[in-house]
């Protein structure tokens, strides 16, 4: 375990989970993450992101239904817990307060 | 849904999932996939699904195999390894059978192997090798298609003129023939007559000077350095003259296991004799090229069969067209059969044959070690039953096992592979194959790859069975409770190996009489003192004329095709009043044919000297000819039969067929024409007569001499052509023999461990029988049953395959089949059922004879 640091692939699949709300499971974060990024994502690397936020405790999983169109297989949902969220927090926090020590000059665009 | 995911990617997902997480990963997937399915296709779909199932192969995925990896250890591998090295002294009888058996095997097996990899790896060295062809005529007569590896002369200059995409292409003849006078003898050389593009499409390192100056002349020459190192050891061989004339300018590295075209000398074809030059497919000129970059060989094989051919200057009535293919010279050796190749060929049937002779053999050293290892089964249940109740898990057993019989393997294969080592040498000069020397890298590898194989296969059942027993069955001495009867497989395997002995022992003595009947049967003439010599069409009159002047020559003919050893060409034959014409091979010869050749006739007369006179031409047939036409033989002599161009009339009957190549099948029609039709393919034979053939022979070169002035004169008498032609058939049936025998022998091998073991473990019980007062014979015959039922059914299997086999595949194409009688087939039968009966009865005996008292004293 890496302890609670969060990566940047990481942090974008605990977002997409969060937008998507009450429909987080493979399938959709895949879609949702190609769609927002243009990043195309394997299935077996989310699920290594999965499974390594699930060890640090950010997210948990519980399986839906079973529906017709994956063979009677049931779909498992997955939540950001409130560590998560906090952790989600702190790296915004992070973030921002780098924003905000940026002096505007140094976002200027180099001319030529 | 009809569209289902990849049934093997989906397998192999569930197979290195984790359990856990295998639904939702698979139903996600599976979501998806159809998802694509609608979206971008099936096609795309089930390769995004591959995809996405190889990506899943990550630690987080795949499951955890269950490790044993601790408790398997070196300490525990030293153990099993010290077990085996003891079961392996303890018992010797089995030790050494076994041993025996792997090492039969693996040596032939690494023979096969051997010529096999040679075969594939010859012509490597060129550059671009897969672009090199060879163009070789295909010929249609009489609707039966034979392929030529040969091709016309004149061909190449027609498809450089004609044909484009070839980049080079090259004549290769192989007639060059030569000879240098090294101390008082003559010494020969053989090779290949080569155009300058040769050594553009073949590399052939130059070892000295320069191979592209024999082009500048004609009297230039290329040695081997093998043939540099056998004629002139050590000296210059730059400079040295032939008998012929010739001088050698270069030396190139020799082709022997490199390439197929076999050469010790190359000549310029600039100084090949013209006049042979007009020779047909069937000469030994052959052509190769570079296929041009852009080209696809198909395309160029398509214009080749559209290539228009040379129109038939031989008799018009037979009905033959040729024309072109193209043959890669990559693995040339196992291709599909071609007549007159240029080197040593195998054929596609040839290497069949070797790859399952080198499974068969294996497969009965792989049985004899897993009979035996099961038969002792009873000795070892306890060991391995003391090991579970111990904790050895299945894994282990296994493990044990397969040491155990990778321990036998690698000694048959140490011994095996000594015996190849010993012999490979002899070998390599004899058998006319390609034989990679043993330093060569790949061939050891491929060796050791190939005895872990064998080991594993021999191993894996034996070791799978007792890793299967449970412990207390084993206390329990009840074996046969699980769905495997050790009995019955052993008896099957038993079964198995005498059935195929049993196979080969009727074959092989089929083929032996097969090969002696065709030998004793009669040729229908006179061959002792038939010189046969060389010449061609447009000469060989003149030469025939010279030749008689000779006091030694007692007469000459021309004959289109040799007796006994060349394959004649067809005719149709039509009689009036028959509906159907007969396809009969003929001979075409002159007035003087019953001269030298001295066939007997049962009625009417040979040819008679004049000839054109008449509007038909005389022919001489054989009984069998007359039968099939339907004309009865009193009637026969003077009877009209023509064909599309020709009228003949029968002149007479000959008392005994003249019989043609012995593989061809029912030649008895063969029926001789005198004509003076121009011939394709003369053949010029002299009978000799009196005491001085030396002189008569200087005599005859003399002559050929004046006429072919740069030639190099050829003869050979017909008995040492016709001595050839069966003794290519007599190296086959040596090769298949020795094969034969070996499987035979492991098969014995077998047998005497499993008799030997039999007698052991029936001790007891044969002490008892004595001490109850049973005879020696009654003994013997109880064990004797059940080896005399298995061998039985294995005749009653063995005896059908095995005529089948030789009637359709090995007798098929042979002048004279076999008559197969009974007596023939019970006579393969008899030999190994005495063989197998001595075997037992051998092992027996000691134990039957013993006093039963020392078996039954102590438990």
């Amino acid at each position: 375990m890496k302890g609670t640091y969060l990566g940047e692939f990481q942090e974008i699949v605990l977002l997409t989970i969060l937008v998507l709300h009450e429909n987080a499971y493979g399938v959709s974060v895949q879609e949702e993450i190609e769609k927002r990024t243009g990043r195309g994502v394997s299935r077996g690397a989310l699920h290594t992101a999965f499974t390594r936020l699930e060890e640090k405790g950010f997210i948990q999983s519980e399986y839906g239904g079973a529906t017709a169109e994956r063979g009677g297989r049931r779909k498992r949902f997955y939540q950001v817990t409130n560590l998560g969220k906090s952790s989600l927090n702190e790296a915004k926090e992070v973030r921002d307060e780098l924003w905000n020590s940026v002096p505007k000059i140094a976002l200027q665009k180099i001319q030529g | 849904m009809k569209q289902k995911t990849p049934r093997f990617w989906t397998r192999l997902l569930k197979f290195f999932c984790k359990e856990s997480l295998h639904e939702e990963l698979q139903g996600d997937l599976e979501e998806v996939f159809y998802a694509n399915i609608e979206s971008k296709g099936l096609r795309e779909a089930k390769s995004i699904y591959r995809k996405e199932v190889i990506k899943m192969l990550r630690p987080s995925v795949v499951k955890s195999v269950k490790s044993n990896s601790r408790l398997y250890n070196l300490s525990l591998f030293k153990i099993h390894w010290v077990l085996s090295v003891r079961s392996f002294r303890k018992n010797k009888v089995f030790s050494l059978v076994t041993t025996l058996g792997f090492a039969a095997a693996i040596s032939i097996s690494l023979f096969l192997i051997n010529i096999i990899y040679s075969g594939y790896s010859l012509d490597r060295q060129h550059n671009d090798p897969n672009g090199i062809y060879r163009v070789a005529t295909m010929e249609t007569e009489n609707g039966e298609i034979k392929k030529f590896a040969s091709s016309p002369f004149e061909l190449k200059e027609q498809i450089t003129d004609n044909v484009p995409g070839f980049e080079l292409l090259s004549h290769v003849n192989r007639t060059l023939a030569t000879s240098f006078q090294i101390g008082g003898s003559a010494i020969n050389l053989n090779g290949v007559y080569v155009d300058e593009n040769f050594f553009k499409i073949f590399n052939f390192p130059s070892i000295k000077g320069n191979p592209a100056d024999i082009f500048k002349d004609r009297n230039s020459i290329i040695i081997t350095d093998e043939a540099a190192q056998k004629l002139f050891d050590g000296q210059n061989p730059i400079g040295q003259i032939t008998n012929q004339g010739q001088v050698v300018r270069a030396v190139v590295a020799s082709p022997k296991n490199k390439s197929h075209i076999p050469f010790e000398v190359i000549g310029n074809i600039d100084s090949f004799s013209p006049d042979l030059k007009n020779g047909d497919y069937k000469s030994r000129n052959y052509l190769y090229g570079r296929i041009a970059e852009n080209v696809a060989p198909e395309t160029l094989e398509s214009r080749l069969e559209s290539f228009p051919t040379r129109s038939n200057d031989d008799l018009d009535d037979v009905q033959r067209e040729h024309s072109f293919f193209l043959q890669s010279i990559d693995g040339i050796m196992f291709k599909d059969g071609v007549f007159n190749e240029i080197g040593s060929s195998v054929g596609r049937e040839g290497l069949i044959m070797f790859v399952s002779l080198t499974l068969v053999l294996i497969a009965m050293a792989c049985f004899n070690y897993t009979n035996l290892s099961m038969a002792r089964a009873l000795q070892r249940t306890r060991e391995v039953g003391i090991r579970k109740v111990a904790g050895s898990t299945r894994r282990q057993i296994i493990g044990q096992f397969l040491i155990e019989t990778f321990l036998f393997s690698s000694m048959g294969f140490l011994v095996g592979l000594s015996i190849y080592v010993y012999y490979s040498n002899r070998i390599s000069d004899v058998i006319p194959f390609p034989f990679l020397e043993i330093t060569d890298y790949n061939i050891i590898f491929l060796f050791i790859g190939f005895s872990i194989i064998t080991s594993l296969t021999a191993g894996i059942f034996p070791a799978l069975f007792f890793a299967k027993i449970s412990p207390l069955a084993l206390f329990n001495k009840q074996l046969s409770k699980g769905k495997i009867s050790l009995q019955g497989i052993r008896k099957l395997l038993v079964g198995f190996q005498l059935t195929v002995s049993m196979f080969m022992i009727i074959l092989l003595s089929l083929i032996i009489d097969q090969n002696q009947s065709l030998r004793n049967s009669p040729m229908g003439i006179e061959s002792d003192q038939l010189l046969v010599v060389s010449s061609t069409p447009e000469t060989v009159d003149l030469l025939k004329q010279g030749f008689e002047k000779i006091s030694g020559v007692s007469s000459s003919t021309v004959v289109s095709s040799l007796p006994v050893v060349d394959f004649p060409v067809y005719l149709n034959l039509y009689k009036e009043g028959m509906a159907d014409s007969l396809a009969t091979r003929f001979i075409q010869v002159d007035a003087d044919f019953d001269k030298v050749f001295q066939p007997k006739l049962k009625s009417g007369s040979f040819f008679s000297p004049q000839l054109g006179q008449q509007d038909y031409q005389e022919i001489v047939v054989s009984s069998a000819l007359l039968e099939k036409m339907g004309i009865p033989e009193n009637e026969a002599l003077g009877t009209l039969l023509s064909s599309s161009a020709h009228n003949y009339q029968i002149t007479g009957i000959l008392d005994q067929t003249i019989s043609a190549n012995p593989l061809i099948k029912q030649d008895e029609s063969l029926l001789l024409i005198n004509s003076n039709q121009p011939m394709q393919y003369a053949r010029l034979v002299l009978r000799l007569e009196g005491k001085d053939l030396t002189h008569t022979l200087n005599q005859i070169q003399t002559e050929w001499e004046a006429i072919f002035i740069d030639g190099s004169f050829q003869a050979t008498f017909l008995n040492s052509e016709i001595d050839s032609t069966f003794g290519n058939l007599l190296n086959a049936i040596r090769i298949i023999t020795f094969i034969g025998g070996c499987i035979i022998l492991i098969s014995m091998l077998g047998q005497l461990g499993m008799a030997l073991f039999n007698a052991q473990s029936r001790m007891k019980e044969i002490g008892i029988r004595k001490v109850m007062g049973a005879a020696m014979g009654r003994i013997i015959g109880l064990i004797l049953k059940s080896t005399t039922i298995t061998i039985i059914i294995a005749a009653f299997i063995a005896t059908p395959i095995a005529y089948v086999v030789f009637k359709y595949a090995v007798a098929a194409d042979v002048r004279t089949p076999l008559e197969i009688t009974p007596w023939l087939l019970l006579k393969g039968v008899l030999v190994l059922t005495l063989l197998v009966v001595g075997v037992v009865v051998s092992q027996t005996w000691k134990v039957a004879s013993a006093n039963p008292t020392q078996s039954l004293r102590n438990e």
